[in-house]
């Protein structure tokens, strides 16, 4: 598989699917594998504060750093709304849609969770 | 081609495009992820899509945890169904499949 594989999330971390998606994410990068992550909508709060998934998030960046690659993108305008772009956790890139497009364009494999019911 | 299809959602009408396209000539892979593990439950209204799926190709695979959290294990499974881990969807993902998607 050429290139990367993103992720689009827009739920928070009660969504089912948003566990899924970033236990999956773990597992690909495990293999080797680059990751993106665009996280907009709800999904700002994941990487937000101190909880336990901001901080499940923050040691999968922080693998990153020794082999396969992470890249965690914030919607910058999500994160404004919802009163969470200062408390990002170390690592995390706030972006815009330009930096969906080029995840987008980049990678071998788009897969996004859709919002959670 | 194949293809490797997840879904959260318990929507037949994910279960009708997979059967679509494996009926088109895809080998085609359904994962029914969180809420849309729901549809490998026995006696599920969905049971009859599914089965139709199979018919024509399907291969259907339901997360194990997904499975679990909703008291689905042994034979409230449907026959057919098989129950595999995290590990396994992301092989199927990134090793198995031409292209995947996540509807």
């Amino acid at each position: 598989m050429a290139g990367p594989v993103t992720f689009v999330l827009n739920s928070g971390p009660a969504a089912e699917s948003t566990a899924t998606a970033i236990k999956l994410a773990e597992r690909i990068l495990a293999r080797g594998h680059r990751v993106a992550v665009f996280a907009h909508d709800e999904a700002a709060t994941l990487t937000a504060g101190k909880g336990e998934t901001a901080q499940a998030i923050a040691a999968l960046i922080r693998r990153g750093v020794h082999g396969a690659t992470l890249d965690w993108v914030v919607d910058s305008a999500a994160a404004d709304r919802l009163g969470v772009a200062d408390s990002q956790i170390a690592g995390v890139v706030p972006g815009d849609h330009a930096d969906l497009w080029a995840f987008v364009r980049g990678s071998a494999i788009v897969l996004s969770p859709g919002t959670a019911a | 081609m194949r293809l490797t299809v997840l879904t959260s959602h318990p929507a037949t009408s994910t279960v009708a495009l997979a059967a679509s396209w494996a009926s088109a000539g895809d080998s085609v892979t359904l994962v029914l992820l969180d809420a849309a593990a729901a549809l490998a439950r026995a006696g599920h209204p969905a049971a009859r899509a599914l089965a139709d799926a199979e018919r024509v190709g399907v291969v259907v695979v339901a997360h194990d945890d997904a499975l679990r959290r909703r008291g689905l294990i042994g034979s409230s499974v449907s026959d057919g169904v098989k129950a595999v881990d995290l590990d396994e969807v992301a092989d199927l993902v990134v090793d198995g499949a031409d292209k995947a998607v996540w509807l």
